[in-house]
């Protein structure tokens, strides 16, 4: 077991492209770190300039108290599984888990004992002597697993190993692996594009974009408290609705105005002591981001900081309700708890409350206040 | 050097050093000797070392050499007599196996097995079938047609160079068969249930759908046809040593002296340098049949 | 119904005219090769007396150990030549193709360009040269001479490059971070993934160099210890050109083991020469 310390890890490929830029991260001994992202944003080559599979243009990279810049995967210790499984195709699940520990010289009965115990755990004991061809996908998902823990190595690597399966095994897998995790306590590091799957499993997160480490948290920080547009966007489901808006601080009042609405929110609000603090009364070019979680249907009651909008879809997710309206200042969701269903029908008029604790503001970079 | 670069070239070194050694070098080599003849006093298996500087006296000799002439027209009449031949039956042949048949990979099978066969055997045992009382003379005595009784098919100067090739083509047929059996069977079964649909006929349909798809095989064989044309020597050699003889502008000419056993026999006659010259006139006559298989087969689709 | 009937009949009737075409040689060959002596040249096939007035298997065995032109000698050096460089050129050329499909080194396009065009440049070219070359080394009537020049397959490396690209990249590192160097790699995973491709190219080399007439032929005298069974049977038929009977039990031993090959291993022989021929 290791940490990892990542310093100004850069990578640029010898076509120019600039994948990763000063990527500066420590991911602690034992802990479960997500690297997340759409798809080309890093996420996957940094994980393997760690396993050693890309070279490093620059900065260091530390396993443990090692640093492993020059030193090959093979003497890393580190294991990976990879989204195709990688499983040798010509050797049966027991060749196939043996091999890391044959190739280390690992006597015949240590491996037979090793095999066997991580097997069991993965219950695949009875599959031992099938080749891979002859596996299920979920088998052939516990193999690679299987693989990679009876080498009991400091790192694990995972390299979207869910995403080849279907939704609903990719749910079992989820809770099997964050078993796993609690059972070996070792350091691993999981590559997802999906969100959903960095939200459950990690200890913290990673949110990665155009080569750029966005935000480092664990996932209440970066589900409540996004360091920007990009991070608040990527992070829940339906996304954050954004607005544009301008920003107007007067006797005691922040007002967030647009066409379509004017909320305001007073002085013992965080957001009016952040823009006293930076000074700024007036000012346009603002975003401003609402969960669809924090928006409610107003039920015909006129109140302050409200919306109007008219109804145009519901995806009944059940027992939840994804309602898609559209104002004056745009189009919008908002995720209702379904009672409300036979009430509203499309193309009606509502009124849409606003949970003003729990709205989030974003200057012109898309940096949050 | 780089690690990767190191380890590459490790790997690569058996392999370069056997083809720097035998097939780069020679074709280098092969014009310092094409500007070189051989001396009397030379040694019959060290003669590289004792040869003398001719210039181009070697290549001047070849172009004015009525025999190296003909020995290429032989080169052309024999790549006529076996391409179109040798692609058309092979067509027919996978064209027929592609189709519900018992026993079809029997089928394939026989015709294939010949193309594997020793060269220098399957001569043999055609040169004994085409000699006089061989099995087609006795045949064709036996039917009434004692044409070919005194001669055989190699030795009448008509006949000796389409025997061959006929040998050759049933040699090689099974070859062709094979790659445009795997073409045809690529074709998916419902462009054929769409083209019925339509109303197309057999023919309509070999020559819209299939026909396509094997235009790149035609070009292949046309072009390793070629090849193998330009290299042509064992069948030559074991059947007819470039006999009968016949007269061509004035000249004694062997009628199936092919270049390539042409090129052989100068070899063995120790004119090393007029044999690599010849080489070099062979190779840039390859460079024009290949330009123009390709041109031809382009044009035509 | 009946048409059809008929169509069947005459494809059926095609197919086995020339199905029996393009195998009479082979039966030739071994009718003849069991003739009595002096019976080759009577093209009849059905004795009139008893089967041995006109049938023997005499000739099998004296061509293989006659005084002269002992086959069963120019029989083994043809499987020894044969298979050497089978084996070598498989070996060279895997090592080539590893280099090309996975490993970056500078001129690697350009080789790749020469490689190609020397593919094709016609064969004639390079008897000359290549004789020279040998008669320099010394190497006249001898193992090297009719191994080494052609364990250079260039049609094998590209096959080799092909079929080791194909692998998915994962399966080499799942490798790596395994703990496997390079050589591991080749043994655990590059070998046992290409073995079908090996052992079609190990095979076609084979044929490919079982009749390779020609330069067996330049590369030995008439004494050497090297003769091959095409070179015997040429120079077999310059000594007897009458004796049908034993050229032909000879020309047996050169047909027999092909169609052996041929019978159990068809489907790596047919899928190595069509790979050459779909690449275009």
């Amino acid at each position: 077991m290791a940490s990892v310390i990542l310093s100004h890890v850069e990578k640029i490929y010898d076509n120019g492209f600039h994948a990763v830029h000063d990527f500066t991260l420590e991911v602690q001994d034992g802990e479960f770190m997500v690297f997340v992202g759409p798809s080309g944003c890093g996420k996957s080559t940094t994980m393997r300039m760690i396993a050693g599979l890309e070279s490093i243009s620059s900065g260091t990279i530390q396993i443990g108290d090692r640093i492993v810049n020059r030193i090959p995967p093979k003497d890393r210790n580190v294991a990976m599984v990879f989204q195709d499984y990688a499983l040798y195709p010509h050797m049966t699940v027991r060749e196939n888990m043996s091999l890391s520990l044959k190739l280390r010289k690992v006597p015949k009965q240590e491996i037979e004992k090793r095999v066997l115990h991580a097997a069991k755990v993965l219950d695949i004991d009875h599959v031992l002597d099938r080749k891979p061809k002859e596996l299920s996908g979920g088998q052939r998902q516990r193999v690679a697993v299987g693989r990679a823990i009876v080498r009991t190595p400091d790192v694990f690597m995972f390299d979207e190993p869910l995403s080849n399966l279907d939704p609903k095994l990719r749910t079992t897998m989820r809770v099997e692996l964050k078993k796993l995790h609690l059972t070996l306590k070792t350091t691993m590091i999981y590559v997802t594009h999906d969100q959903l799957e960095a939200m459950t499993l990690a200890d913290r997160i990673v949110v990665m974009n155009q080569g750029r480490i966005q935000q480092v948290g664990t996932p209440l920080e970066v589900y409540s408290k996004p360091a920007n547009k990009f991070v608040a966007g990527f992070i829940g489901t339906p996304p954050m609705n954004f607005f544009s808006c301008e920003v107007i601080r007067e006797n005691g009042t922040v007002h967030l105005k647009s066409d379509g609405f004017d909320f305001h929110v007073n002085r013992d609000h965080p957001l009016y002591q952040k823009l006293q603090e930076r000074g700024i009364s007036a000012s346009s070019g603002w975003t401003l981001g609402i969960r669809p979680e924090h928006m409610e249907l107003a039920r015909g009651k006129a109140g302050e900081n409200q919306i109007q909008a008219i109804v145009e879809v519901m995806e009944p997710m059940a027992p939840e309700v994804f309602v898609h309206l559209t104002s004056e200042s745009g189009e919008f969701v908002l995720r209702d708890d379904g009672l409300l269903k036979p009430v509203i029908r499309p193309g009606q008029k509502v009124k849409v409350n606003v949970d003003m604790d729990n709205i989030h503001l974003f200057d012109e970079e898309g940096i949050a206040l | 050097m780089k690690r990767e670069t190191l380890s590459a070239y490790s790997y690569l070194l058996p392999f370069l050093t056997v083809f720097g050694i035998f097939l780069a070098f020679p074709v280098v080599y092969s014009i310092w000797i094409s500007l070189h003849k051989v001396t009397l006093t030379t040694n019959l298996y060290h003669v590289f070392s004792d040869m003398k500087f001719a210039g181009l006296a070697n290549y001047k000799e070849i172009w004015n050499n009525v025999e190296f002439w003909w020995s290429l027209i032989v080169t052309i009449l024999y790549m006529i007599l076996t391409i179109p031949t040798g692609i058309f039956l092979s067509m027919i042949l996978a064209v027929l196996l592609n189709q519900k048949i018992k026993w079809a990979s029997f089928f394939q099978s026989a015709y294939f097995l010949p193309n594997i066969l020793d060269m220098l055997v399957i001569g043999l045992i055609w040169k004994f079938m085409y000699s006089p009382d061989g099995l087609f003379d006795t045949f064709f005595m036996k039917i009434g047609i004692d044409f070919f009784h005194e001669t055989g098919f190699l030795g009448n100067p008509w006949t000796a160079l389409p025997a061959i090739a006929m040998a050759m083509v049933l040699k090689g047929a099974g070859f062709g068969m094979v790659l445009f059996l795997t073409a045809l069977k690529n074709i998916s079964p419902n462009i054929f249930e769409a083209a019925d649909l339509d109303g197309l006929t057999w023919w309509q349909k070999f020559r819209y759908i299939q026909a396509p798809l094997l235009k790149p095989i035609v070009l292949f064989l046309a072009i390793t046809g070629t090849m193998a044309c330009l290299n042509a020597f064992t069948e030559f050699y074991i059947m007819t040593e470039g006999r009968p003889i016949s007269t061509f502008l004035g000249e004694t000419v062997g009628v199936t002296k092919i270049t390539g056993y042409y090129l052989f026999e100068k070899f063995t006659q120790i004119k090393y340098g007029y044999a690599a010259a010849m080489s070099y006139f062979l190779f840039v006559f390859a460079l024009i049949i290949s330009y123009i298989n390709y041109r031809w087969l382009r044009e035509k689709g | 119904m009946m048409r059809l009937q008929m169509k069947k009949g005459m494809l059926y009737a095609a197919l086995i005219a020339f199905a029996l075409f393009s195998l009479m040689p082979l039966f030739f060959m071994v009718l003849t090769a069991m003739k009595q002596e002096g019976m080759a040249m009577k093209m009849q096939f059905i004795p009139d007396g008893p089967l041995e007035t006109l049938y023997t298997f005499k000739n099998f065995t004296e061509v293989l150990f006659n005084k002269d032109f002992p086959f069963f000698k120019f029989f083994l050096n043809s499987v020894i030549v044969a298979g050497l460089t089978a084996l070598l050129s498989t070996f060279i050329c895997l090592l080539a193709g590893y280099a090309f499909a996975r490993k970056n080194f500078p001129l690697k396009n350009f080789l790749f360009s020469i490689l190609l065009s020397a593919m094709m440049v016609p064969g004639m070219i390079f008897m000359v040269p290549q004789f020279a070359i040998i008669t320099n080394f010394g190497w006249m009537d001898t193992l090297a001479a009719l191994v080494i020049p052609h364990t250079a397959n260039i049609f094998g490396v590209f096959l080799l490059r092909q079929s080791i690209e194909k692998i998915p990249n994962s399966l080499f590192e799942a490798a790596e971070v395994d703990g496997a160097g390079d050589w591991q790699l080749m043994r655990y995973v590059v070998i046992p993934l290409v073995s079908p491709i090996l052992l079609t190219l190990i095979l076609l080399t084979f044929l490919g160099q079982w009749s390779n007439f020609l330069w067996q032929l330049i590369v030995n005298t008439p004494s050497s210890d090297w003769l091959t069974l095409p070179v015997g049977l040429a120079l077999f038929k310059g000594q007897y050109s009458i004796a049908w009977e034993k050229m032909m039990a000879a020309a047996c031993y050169s047909v027999f083991p092909v169609v052996i090959l041929f019978i159990f291993l068809q489907k790596y022989i047919i899928s190595g020469l069509t790979q050459g021929g779909v690449k275009e």
